[in-house]
């Protein structure tokens, strides 16, 4: 299983009006995906899975899978490798 | 269309977070059906789901997302039609299970608002489910 996090600066939640900016400061999305996936097949889900988790792009990407983290970072257009200043 | 939570997937639910025995399986199978009978609690099964060995529209695994502090986290999984689906097909429902191929619990059903036509081999829909803890 391989997983990517995203800093996340506009965190999204659900309430009785749909999705809604959360109020918990900057934090971090975390996609865990299925063994077996192509690239192809975890960039497309990161794409389409991202907008119900932010109303931002990602401030950066990282991953234990480096091609994964370099796709994702030029899909996002951000930059790849967790800021020394997120928690 | 909101998420359904079965009572079969509630009874699970609880096990996975307070049980001291052995946690269910986790639901992150996506599975598929053209029916679009609404759901109701204390249905445990998916009438017409396509379980159909090797073809693209069968269950299967979607990618977990969750952001820290927040409650919701979605699955999302993109099929592609392949030679063994039965086309072309309108798909009206879906399902979270926590075993492939039509096994295990169902734990959820969505009610599509827009169904989805699939015809062709190499047909895609990406489904994304969002669950929230209330």
């Amino acid at each position: 299983m391989s997983r990517l996090e995203l800093g996340n600066t506009a965190p999204l939640q659900v309430s009785e009006h749909g999705h809604e900016p959360a109020d918990v400061g900057r934090t971090v999305t975390t996609i865990q995906f299925p063994d077996g996936w192509t690239l192809v097949e975890k960039l497309n889900a990161a794409a389409h899975a991202w907008p119900y988790h932010s109303a931002d792009t990602p401030d950066w990407v990282e991953s234990d899978d480096e091609t994964l983290a370099s796709a994702a970072a030029e899909q996002f257009g951000c930059k790849q490798g967790r800021p020394k200043r997120w928690r | 269309v909101a998420l359904m939570l079965l009572n079969g997937g509630k009874d699970k639910l609880f096990d996975q977070h307070l049980g001291t025995a052995a946690q269910p399986a986790a639901f992150n199978y996506l599975s598929l059906t053209a029916n679009t009978t609404t759901p109701v609690a204390t249905d445990t099964t998916m009438t017409g789901e396509i379980t159909t060995g090797g073809a693209g529209l069968t269950p299967a695994q979607g990618a977990y997302a969750h952001t820290s502090s927040t409650n919701n986290a979605t699955l999302t999984k993109q099929f592609t039609t392949n030679g063994t689906d039965s086309l072309p097909v309108v798909i009206g429902q879906v399902g979270i299970r926590n075993a492939s191929a039509g096994g295990g619990t169902l734990g959820y059903k969505t009610l599509l608002t827009t169904t989805a036509t699939l015809s062709a081999i190499g047909d895609q829909l990406t489904i994304t489910e969002t669950v929230t803890a209330t």
